[in-house]
């Protein structure tokens, strides 16, 4: 790590209630990295990703977004310092249809586009994600796998520096998760970190720089992917002990 | 004006704009000349009262659709505002003689600062929601109803009467000023509301109504545009009781901060649709002339009934109103609305132009209630000269799949 990372979380605790979700996870993201993000339900990846983009409160620790301060802030500027993320079950707009839900995106994310180029740019996101077929369709009307890439085109429409990705993956065909790798690749390639939360381990392998294991609510391994998910104590958690003595 | 605004079935802005315009332009020409040639001399030609009343409505209802309609939050505040503006100007009237064009905008200010000073309390709340806000803002017009009866300096319960209300000579006659003033108020109102709705933050809005949070994500600073739409609606709403006080002259806390304002424009812009700046005026202006014509009928009991019956239709048949209806079947509910003018004028039993026009009104509903199966079985089967044009033709098609019903209500 050479660089300053462009996204930067340190000793992240999240409660609710007697639950501990979160217990003083940390991670770091280089700018034009992919970080996996992986561990077995549960173990507080989505809690993780909602506390870094300010859905809720956290309750103590810090994220650090270019060197500033963004928890405890309005998720506009969270929005407006350029990190953009999409959600575990799609949540879009819904009376409104695809492109307009990408135009909002478009208007108010890092960039805030003017009129005139707003319905250009949505469009293009639409294409860029592969639902240039249903631009004008109501979003009641999109398929799980289209809701997903909506997301994506929404979160991109923002134009952020700092992509979170939920399991944008979770439920796709073979084929569809080809083509969903091939497109965060090339956003990678435009120079947009991410986060991925995954559980298919042939994309956290074929994509991520980096992956970091999150069992109980804490950080238990980080490195290459190859080797860290060979980690006994990775392996430990998402098998459980005895099998991983077992094997 | 190429982009589709958010909140605009997508059919409407395919329209060519220069026939909008020209429409637009003419209904407010014929309405902006109609004291002139009505009201000469005598004031008390029933048309421009009517008319008057229909703009006071379409003003009220449009102001509460900037924010409830769009940013989905059902607001019962509407008295309040409504009323902040009846008595601005009965205390400037009182007290410093004032020109009525001076207290309108006075009025707006008053009742915009309210809902900006209200909404900074009750925005601030992290867990707000649309329930809580329902109950908030009921809370505020009883809340103001209570003070006006309570302080002599504001009315003290015994009511106010207005007497000479002062305003330019130019503007002629009572009944001539309050439909002028009255047509530009509900110009102005209709016209910021459909500015609104194309621009971002229209867009912003939306994005509220639909998922606040993921707005926020997004970009849309939700808690500025909230007070930005409630405080510019509730502007509107007080600048158009600011005008109201001037004709209902005999003022108490009681009408005034009732819940008579809310209670309707609630109807009238939930059965026009409020996602579309068209709905509330449509609503307003079929609502108001139904209650006029029963009431002259004497058959004010019919009218309530007739309400709640077209309400309950329209929330479980349309749910996102009649103007989106409107929007699908533009043809079949212009036809509908010309027979229904040549079957009253033909057997005689129009009698004037309200009657007329309310049963147009009525008839051009009627087709938009049509269950969409029911009506695309009569599509089907309409011989060839009933295909008014291709455009009309496409727009059926593209609405032949069955739409999927966007969800409203409280939230």
């Amino acid at each position: 790590m050479s660089a300053a990372p462009v996204l930067a979380c340190h000793d992240i605790r999240k409660t609710f209630g007697n639950l501990t979700a979160v217990n003083g996870a940390s991670l770091h993201l280089a700018e034009g990295e992919i970080l996996g993000l992986v561990g077995p339900n549960g173990s507080g990846k989505s809690t993780l990703i909602n506390a870094v983009s300010g859905y809720f409160p956290i309750d103590s620790g810090q994220v650090l977004l270019d060197g500033h301060r963004i928890d405890g802030i309005a998720s506009h500027r969270i929005s407006h310092r350029g990190l953009a993320r999409t959600y575990q079950i799609p949540r879009p707009l819904g009376s409104l249809t695809a492109l307009d839900n990408v135009k909002v995106g478009c208007y108010f994310g890092r960039r805030r586009s003017g009129n005139s180029d707003v319905d250009k740019e949505a469009r293009h996101w639409l294409a860029f994600t592969g639902l240039g077929a249903v631009t004008d369709a109501p979003v009641a009307s999109l398929t799980l796998h289209q809701r997903k890439f909506l997301e994506l085109a929404r979160a991109l429409a923002c134009r952020p520096r700092v992509l979170l990705l939920d399991e944008v993956l979770a439920g796709l065909n073979p084929v569809e998760v080809d083509a969903a790798i091939d497109v965060i690749g090339q956003v990678r390639d435009s120079g947009v970190s991410i986060v991925l939360v995954e559980h298919i381990m042939r994309v956290v392998v074929k994509l991520c720089d980096r992956v970091t294991v999150l069992a109980a609510g804490s950080m238990i391994a980080e490195g290459p992917p190859q080797t860290c998910l060979r980690d006994e104590a990775v392996v430990d958690a998402y098998l459980g002990r005895q099998h991983a003595r077992g094997a | 004006m190429t982009s589709t605004g958010p909140l605009a079935p997508s059919p409407l802005t395919r329209r060519p704009t220069a026939i909008k315009l020209a429409a637009a332009a003419a209904v407010l020409a014929v309405l902006a000349l109609l004291p002139v040639i009505e009201g000469t001399g005598r004031n008390s030609s029933y048309l421009i009262v009517y008319l008057y009343f229909v703009f006071f409505w379409v003003t009220q209802s449009t102001s509460w659709n900037i924010f409830s309609g769009y940013a989905g939050y059902f607001s019962f505040a509407q008295g309040a505002f409504y009323g902040a503006g009846v008595y601005t100007t009965v205390l400037l009237v009182e007290h410093l003689h004032m020109s009525i064009l001076l207290i309108i905008p006075i009025g707006g200010l008053v009742a915009g600062l309210t809902a900006l000073l209200t909404g900074l309390i009750v925005f601030g709340i992290r867990s707000l929601s649309g329930e809580i806000f329902a109950l908030f803002s009921l809370s505020l017009g009883l809340g103001f109803g209570v003070l006006a009866n309570n302080v002599n300096a504001i009315d003290g319960g015994s009511g106010r009467v207005l007497g000479q209300v002062s305003y330019p000579a130019w503007l002629g006659s009572v009944n001539q000023m309050l439909y002028v003033l009255a047509l530009v108020l509900a110009v102005a109102t209709v016209f910021c509301a459909r500015a609104i709705q194309h621009s971002r933050m229209g867009y912003g809005l939306a994005a509220i109504r639909d998922d606040e949070h993921v707005g926020g994500t997004l970009g849309v600073p939700t808690l500025r545009y909230k007070l930005m739409a409630f405080s510019i609606g509730a502007m509107f709403a007080g600048a158009s009781g600011a005008l109201h006080a001037v004709l209902i002259n005999f003022v108490t806390p009681d009408a005034a901060f009732g819940q008579q304002v809310p209670f309707y424009v609630i109807v009238m812009s939930v059965i026009g649709g409020r996602r579309h700046w068209l709905g509330p005026v449509l609503g307003a202006t079929l609502i108001y002339t139904t209650n006029d014509r029963l009431t002259n009928l004497g058959m004010v009991e019919l009218n309530q009934i007739l309400v709640g019956l077209l309400l309950t239709v329209v929330v479980v048949g349309l749910r996102a109103g009649i103007v989106v209806q409107l929007f699908r079947r533009p043809a079949a509910t212009a036809v509908a609305a010309a027979v229904a003018v040549l079957i009253v004028e033909v057997t005689g039993r129009g009698g004037d132009v309200i009657t007329t026009f309310a049963w147009a009104m009525l008839s051009g509903v009627a087709i938009l209630l049509v269950p969409d199966r029911v009506y695309q079985m009569t599509v089907r089967h309409r011989p060839r000269w009933w295909r008014l044009g291709r455009l009309t033709a496409a727009r059926d098609e593209t609405a032949s799949p069955p739409k999927p019903r966007v969800s409203g209500g409280l939230r």
